[in-house]
């Protein structure tokens, strides 16, 4: 004689296999869950991480930074390698935020290969104290003699504090982003930066 | 012959019974918890190597910081600590909560280092970063800042 199942032992035995898969079907979606999370998390952290050395090879090595500007970004003398204690065009670097991009931009002086090292100096001007440094990174990228690096990209926010009243009186900085990971989330880091070779600047 | 097939025509058409089918979903269930065990094992140890990246970020932090203070006065920062949770700048400016339950602490040596190349002595401080969180220490992170010339 066949025997089948009762409608109890199916009904029973349905419920059973409901109950183990959902609690599978639940765990599984929170591993997932966490895993995302975990992986956009590290890609934010390593991307910070980049950023913090990068950062560092300019802004703890310079001079003075010049000024800082909420908008346009910050100026930094970065070395006096034509020295005389006076800021040369060559000498700048402008880190600035480029909102559209999402990305943290150096910009520096590039002049042509060709060039010759009269026609160098005739441009490698030296920059009074009161100059707008930015306009001037601008006035030079409108004659393409600026070149551009990314230092860091999927940068939601930039801004910089510094230790005195002003930037160019300071020899500590912080620098504050929020950076977005693989899946749009935002991590907000504080990189600190200690410039040791700080010196005022001229006409400061 | 016949009862021999017969006996196989029965047999094969023999179903599960009820105990079978739960015993293999008890066993799923098993293997299940048991992959998901080790999934969550993995992000447990990627998370630490996570606060070990930060706590390397927040003693570099802290190291460049301590590099421009006068240097009369870095042997004062020896025993500084900043608890699990409490990380800001040596100005005060509190770090965000991305930075987890870390701490920082600090060890001003003052010594003389021999430089092998030229054989100079060198007299300065050696300042040694600590980050840590409740359970461990992440990172630790060293720097020589010598005596300023008179």
């Amino acid at each position: 004689m066949k025997r089948a199942f009762t409608a109890i032992e199916v009904l029973i035995a349905l419920a059973i296999t409901a109950m183990v898969g959902i609690g599978i079907a639940s765990m599984l979606t929170m591993v997932g869950d966490g895993a995302q999370a975990d992986r956009g998390t590290r890609s934010a952290l390593l991307r910070a991480h980049a950023a913090q050395i990068r950062l560092r090879a300019f802004i703890d090595v310079s001079l003075n930074i010049l000024t800082y500007d909420e908008e346009q970004g910050m100026a930094i003398w970065l070395h006096d390698n034509k020295p005389l204690d006076n800021i040369h065009l060559s000498e700048l670097r402008i880190i600035w935020w480029d909102a559209d991009a999402g990305e943290l931009i150096l910009e520096f002086i590039d002049f042509p290969d060709e060039w010759s090292e009269e026609m160098i100096a005739a441009v490698d001007v030296i920059l009074a104290p009161d100059t707008d440094f930015f306009d001037e990174m601008t006035t030079q990228r409108v004659a393409g003699l600026t070149a551009q690096e990314t230092l860091i990209e999927s940068v939601d926010d930039f801004g910089a504090t510094f230790s005195g009243n002003t930037a160019t009186e300071s020899n500590r900085a912080w620098i504050s982003l929020n950076l977005l990971d693989d899946f749009e989330s935002e991590h907000e880091v504080l990189l600190a930066f200690g410039l040791v070779n700080y010196m005022s600047a001229p006409g400061g | 012959m016949f009862r021999l097939a017969h006996k196989r025509g029965i047999a094969a058409m023999r179903g599960f019974t009820l105990l079978e089918g739960l015993v293999a979903s008890a066993v799923l269930a098993i293997v299940v918890l048991a992959v998901g065990a080790a999934v969550s094992t993995g992000r447990q140890v990627s998370v630490e190597g996570q606060k070990v990246v930060l706590g390397a970020m927040a003693a570099d932090d802290l190291l460049a910081e301590l590099s421009t203070q006068p240097y009369d006065t870095l042997l004062g920062y020896d025993g500084y600590e900043q608890e699990e949770g409490s990380l800001e700048t040596l100005d005060g400016e509190a770090y965000p909560v991305s930075y987890w339950n870390l701490g920082r602490s600090v060890e001003a040596v003052e010594e003389t280092i021999t430089l092998s190349g030229v054989g100079v002595n060198v007299l300065g401080v050696t300042l040694t970063v600590t980050s840590f969180d409740e359970h461990r220490v992440l990172a630790s992170l060293e720097t020589f800042i010598p005596e300023p010339a008179e």
